[in-house]
């Protein structure tokens, strides 16, 4: 069976050329727990096609949410989100607009499946339940694999791979669809230094092979530096949402609690210390 | 040809119920060997018990529908009934655990015991409605006059195996193979990471409840063979001798079938050769020898 032509036309993504809609459009969004409390305020943000956000922001801040909203996981806010131009949840059922890794993945590592077999598990994004994957389809599975620098471990079983090969894995399980947009949580939690650099180096290639928008939640910015990335600092509101070296020392100290684990210019990392001894 | 071949190969050609039990009994491997991986995979474990439970308290209500109406006399409309029964348990588990947000587990154990207790209550008023027939001198039906014992019902019977369960099972493991191949890829994407199948637009809902459903009609068509306690040993033991040998999902899938219909011809000929012994626990134990087995040998892979 052919891919539906009008799902492959109207988009871009990888190797569809350049995009016309910002991948990431959020306004005036705001979001109340069933329990009443404020989550999100007010919210407005702006991704362009193949750029990088960094979200930052202390616990509780809305990150999750605001990333559940952008997956099309949770309904109920007000204001408007579009992601690639598409509502969230019509965007998730597309299956190949957003690629999602989340922080604790719950795959299931016992599973009988080589790294290969899970890599081409995305493949569903982009063919849904029933259709089989062209041969084009499956050629792009290699092609990241080869992006990730997984290649030589193909036809490895899952669960006997590194925590950091597991990592890349589920990377590139999100690449297989050709999404427009890379979201990923908290991608260095319990990783080390020499593995944060890895990931950094492996992101750019990401970035430079397949030309995605990035959006990460991170408390580590410096995987995402070498891509001169946006940074938003949400604490309930949108407190900030530039480029890196316009962070004042002010707006740290109101959302105080963003770790920025010392990697910002000198000033961010002064008004961050400054943050921390406020009650 | 030994003289125990030849008495062995004599008693299969001549008894209806050893055919029956062995062509109903392969078509059941075939299903429960395909589900067995999702089911230890998804550990759904406890799912197939409380399925298989169920299927004790949907054999009390057809019993008695049996006695109400007489469309329900047919061996297939019973077990037909048997399946709405199990598969309407089934969701219903899903849906307690949801709502009340409690564990699976806990909605698991609640809706077993509640159909085991209907099941063995409807059995009483069944037995007790016979009796009163029979103390006013009206005899009952001749097609009513055979009431599975609990034995029977707990650990199977394949005297209880008529050629329309044969029917019954190849029609099941037919429709499970069917389904399975049409799903295929998302399935295993399901059973190995439900969240992440769900973020990737896959209706993981669909596969959710096809998995249950495909699982309560599998149990309905087995629990003849091995009743309501032994059923889940086909569902769990093939998946669990596939993880000595399998790395991947068709090889695992292989050895599963493969354990399960090795573990029915073993088992129904060494019924056949100790007469005084019944056939399902002897597969459940035929399994169990294959999977400790798989284990010594394969404990260093």
């Amino acid at each position: 069976m052919p891919a539906p032509e009008h799902f492959v036309e109207h988009r871009g993504g990888i190797g569809h050329g350049p995009l016309r809609d910002a991948a990431i459009s959020v306004r005036d969004l705001s979001f109340r727990y069933p329990d009443g409390t404020l989550a999100l305020e007010g919210v407005n943000l702006h991704v362009e096609a193949g750029a990088t956000l960094v979200i930052i922001g202390p616990n509780g801040g809305g990150k999750t949410t605001l990333l559940k909203i952008l997956l099309g996981l949770l309904g109920g806010y007000t204001g408007e989100v579009r992601v690639a131009g598409l509502d969230p949840c019509a965007a998730r059922a597309r299956g190949d607009v957003i690629g999602w890794v989340p922080q604790r993945t719950l795959f299931n590592w016992a599973f009988p499946a080589s790294l290969h077999d899970v890599v081409a598990m995305g493949l569903t994004g982009r063919t849904g339940l029933i259709r089989r994957p062209s041969s084009e389809e499956k050629a792009f599975v290699g092609r990241v694999l080869r992006t990730l620098e997984l290649e030589h471990l193909a036809s490895r079983s899952i669960g006997r791979l590194s925590g950091g090969q597991q990592q890349r894995a589920i990377i590139a399980r999100a690449l297989v669809p050709r999404p427009q947009i890379l979201m990923l949580d908290e991608p260095t939690v319990g990783v080390d230094e020499s593995g944060k650099r890895r990931l950094a180096e492996i992101l750019e290639a990401i970035k430079r092979e397949f030309g995605v928008s990035l959006v990460l939640v991170s408390h580590d910015l410096r995987v995402a530096l070498s891509s001169a990335p946006r940074i938003a600092c949400l604490k309930r509101e949108l407190h900030f949402h530039d480029a890196p070296e316009n962070l004042t020392s002010h707006v740290l100290a109101d959302v105080y609690g963003c770790d920025l684990d010392g990697i910002l210019p000198a000033a961010c990392r002064h008004a961050s210390a400054e943050g921390e001894e406020q009650p | 040809m030994s003289a125990m071949d030849a008495s062995l190969w004599e008693r299969f050609a001549s008894f209806a119920f050893y055919q029956h039990a062995l062509f109903a009994g392969l078509a059941t491997a075939l299903a429960c060997g395909l589900l067995s991986l999702f089911v230890v995979q998804r550990r759904m474990a406890f799912v197939g018990q409380g399925i298989s439970h169920a299927a004790f308290g949907g054999m009390g209500v057809a019993l008695l529908l049996e006695l109400l109406l007489p469309a329900f006399r047919q061996p297939l409309i019973r077990d037909a009934v048997v399946a709405v029964f199990c598969i309407g348990t089934a969701l219903a588990m899903g849906r307690i655990a949801r709502a009340r947000r409690m564990g699976h587990d806990s909605a698991i154990g609640i809706a077993l015991v509640v159909a085991m207790a209907v099941g063995v209550l409807l059995l009483d008023v069944r037995a007790e409605w016979l009796r009163q027939l029979s103390a006013r001198g009206e005899a009952p039906l001749a097609e009513l006059a055979y009431t599975p014992s609990f034995h029977d019902l707990l650990f199977g019977n394949i005297l209880s195996i008529a050629r329309s369960a044969v029917w019954f099972a190849v029609v099941v493991a037919a429709g499970v193979s069917i389904w399975l191949g049409i799903v295929y890829r998302g399935l295993v994407f399901y059973a190995a990471d439900e969240e992440a199948a769900e973020s990737f637009g896959l209706p993981v809902g669909f596969l959710r409840n096809g998995l249950l459903v495909a699982l309560g009609v599998t149990i309905v068509v087995a629990m003849r063979l091995l009743g309501v306690i032994l059923v889940s040993a086909l569902l769990i033991l093939p998946g669990a001798i596939a993880g000595f040998w399998a790395r991947r999902v068709p090889g695992s899938l292989a050895v599963s079938v493969a354990a399960s219909m090795a573990s029915i011809v073993i088992g129904l000929v060494l019924s056949m050769q100790l007469q005084v012994l019944s056939t399902g626990p002897l597969i459940v134990l035929v399994l169990a020898a294959l999977f400790f087995g798989s284990w010594v040998v394969r404990r260093k892979q």
